[in-house]
């Protein structure tokens, strides 16, 4: 109960701030306007469509941004000298905002969906492949050494040991990756628009002033995150269940 | 004929000499036990021994064969990093298996009828996270019987393990060495252990860098905790405490 409380207060608070017109509504609209504007996203169609031309766009990104970020990643950490080459690449291009990087999507991928789906799978991809490529250097000498004693042969070390051993670094990676790709695609669809999302809404909102809107959907919009976070989360907790244990 | 030939062996790091002229021999299903001090350089002869590493200088054989050509058990120093935690303790142990092709069904059995005949106590369909110490170094362990190699390598195995588990396997490991007529060589740098163990005793004299003396030990077997408090096992005792440093 006491995680909630802060959240309480600050109804609370906001409730007497309204109802004594200390704010303007353009500041601090009225809690119910925005209980509507999250109904009306939520329970109508139009509303739904919205959320789920995001959802749509995120998630096909991310799973180019995975398929990217794995093979690429396993590829340059098993390629140490091939690292060391475009390692400056990588750096430099992941320290470039993909945001800054819009004119050339659209150049590449028109203003449709495709260009926000590649943005998204931009940004996920480069968060999956750094993590994965520390996941192949920090695979124990020791499992090598006796996989090695054994006679394995490369692919057996690599598909038996390296693959699972990455496997907790990729995941992490990845559950930053698809926060990064939901912002990316939101971002995307405030500055280069679309038919339908929540970025547009917000967006459109934001044009009239209709604040009570923008934090409605600022609101969705965290309810998605938190869930897509915590999908990956419990994901993690199944297919890596080894990882986090002290014995492990 | 030795089943284990090591001669005239040196190794240096570099700027680092760590072996010097070492000579082993280890007949079939012999017992060796290896002592020395911390750091004198035994896992570094293990290695050599696995064909991990290669000597500067001198041979090894392994039942007439190259280090590379022959397989070799080898139980690490700590067989947390050595386990594989993503796999069950059945699929551990049957891992060398796996690697040679043997069918899922096939090396589920042999697992099965190894810890069967053995009459040990291990939860098989659990992860190696959800066992004790002393479950895991035996899993370890039964993972580097299951193909019956020629020879085992034991590195310093129970150091890590609770007093109680370390007393267990102790005997345990001389049961199985006997029941499966396994040849072992097994480092240590605790004396009591060095002694409990062996069949023979190889002594490494660490200012010099090489093996100095090899002992018998004529105490009968199965050899328990107990032996320490028996007048043979204070004699060989005195001798081991002088390359104790
Ligand atoms: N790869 C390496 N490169 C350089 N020096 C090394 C290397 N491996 C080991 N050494 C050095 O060689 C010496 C012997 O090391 P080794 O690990 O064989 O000793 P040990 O007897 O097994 O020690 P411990 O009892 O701590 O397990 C040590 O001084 C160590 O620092
Ligand atoms: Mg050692």
């Amino acid at each position: 109960m006491k995680k909630f409380a802060g959240l309480v207060a600050i109804l609370i608070i906001w409730l007497i701030a309204v109802q004594l017109e200390l704010v303007k509504p353009i500041f601090l609209p009225p809690l119910s306007d925005v209980a509507l504007s999250v109904k009306e996203s939520v329970l109508t169609l139009n509303g739904v469509i919205t959320i789920f031309q995001t959802l749509k766009r995120t998630i096909i990104g991310f799973f180019f941004g995975l398929l990217f970020g794995i093979s690429f990643g396993m590829f340059l950490g098993l390629n140490k000298k091939l690292y060391e080459t475009c390692e400056w690449f990588v750096d430099f291009f992941r320290s470039v905002p993909v945001t800054a990087m819009f004119p050339l999507f659209l150049i590449f991928f028109g203003f449709g969906d495709l260009s926000k789906i590649a943005m998204g799978a931009w940004a996920s991809g480069f968060v999956i492949l750094v993590n994965t490529i520390h996941g192949v250097w920090n695979v124990k000498k020791n499992r090598k050494l006796m996989a090695m004693t054994k006679g394995a042969s490369r692919t057996q070390i690599l598909t038996k040991i390296t693959l699972f051993e990455t496997l907790p670094y990729t995941f992490a990676g990845a559950r930053i990756g698809i926060s990064w790709n939901l912002i990316v695609v939101i971002v995307a669809e405030m500055f280069i628009g679309t038919e339908q999302g929540i970025g547009k809404q917000i967006y459109d909102a934001s044009v009239i002033f209709d604040t009570a809107t923008v934090l409605g959907m600022i609101f969705v919009i965290g309810m998605i995150g938190y869930g897509l976070n915590q999908m990956m989360l419990s994901l993690e907790k199944r297919v890596v269940h080894w990882e986090g244990n002290p014995a492990a | 004929m030795s089943l284990l030939a090591v001669s005239k062996v040196w190794k240096s790091f570099p700027k680092k000499p760590v072996l010097r002229n070492i000579d082993i021999e280890i007949k079939k299903g012999e017992f060796a036990t290896l002592f020395g001090p911390n750091g004198c350089g035994k896992t570094t002869l293990l290695n050599l021994i696995a064909g991990i590493l290669e000597p500067d200088k001198g041979d090894i054989a392994i039942d007439n064969k190259l280090p590379q050509e022959q397989v070799v058990g080898y139980v690490f120093q700590n067989y947390r990093d050595s386990l594989l935690p993503w796999r069950t303790n059945l699929e551990n142990i049957a891992f060398p298996l796996e690697l040679q092709g043997v069918a899922q069904e096939e090396r589920a059995r042999k697992v099965k009828k190894l810890v069967r005949s053995l009459e040990l106590k291990i939860p098989l369909h659990n992860y190696p996270y959800q066992s004790s110490g002393g479950e895991q170094q035996l899993v370890a362990f039964l993972r580097e019987i299951i193909t019956q190699p020629k020879l085992i390598l034991m590195d310093e195995p129970f150091s890590s393990l609770d007093a109680e588990s370390r007393a267990y396997l102790r005997v345990k490991i001389q049961e199985i060495s006997e029941k499966m007529d396994l040849t072992i060589l097994f480092v240590s740098h605790d004396i009591d252990e060095t002694i409990q163990l062996g069949d023979t005793i190889l002594l490494f004299d660490a200012k010099k860098r090489t093996i100095a003396k090899k002992l018998s030990v004529t105490l009968g077997r199965p050899r328990t905790e107990e032996i320490i408090y028996t007048e043979p096992f204070h004699r060989m005792k005195k001798i081991l405490q002088r390359y104790e440093e």
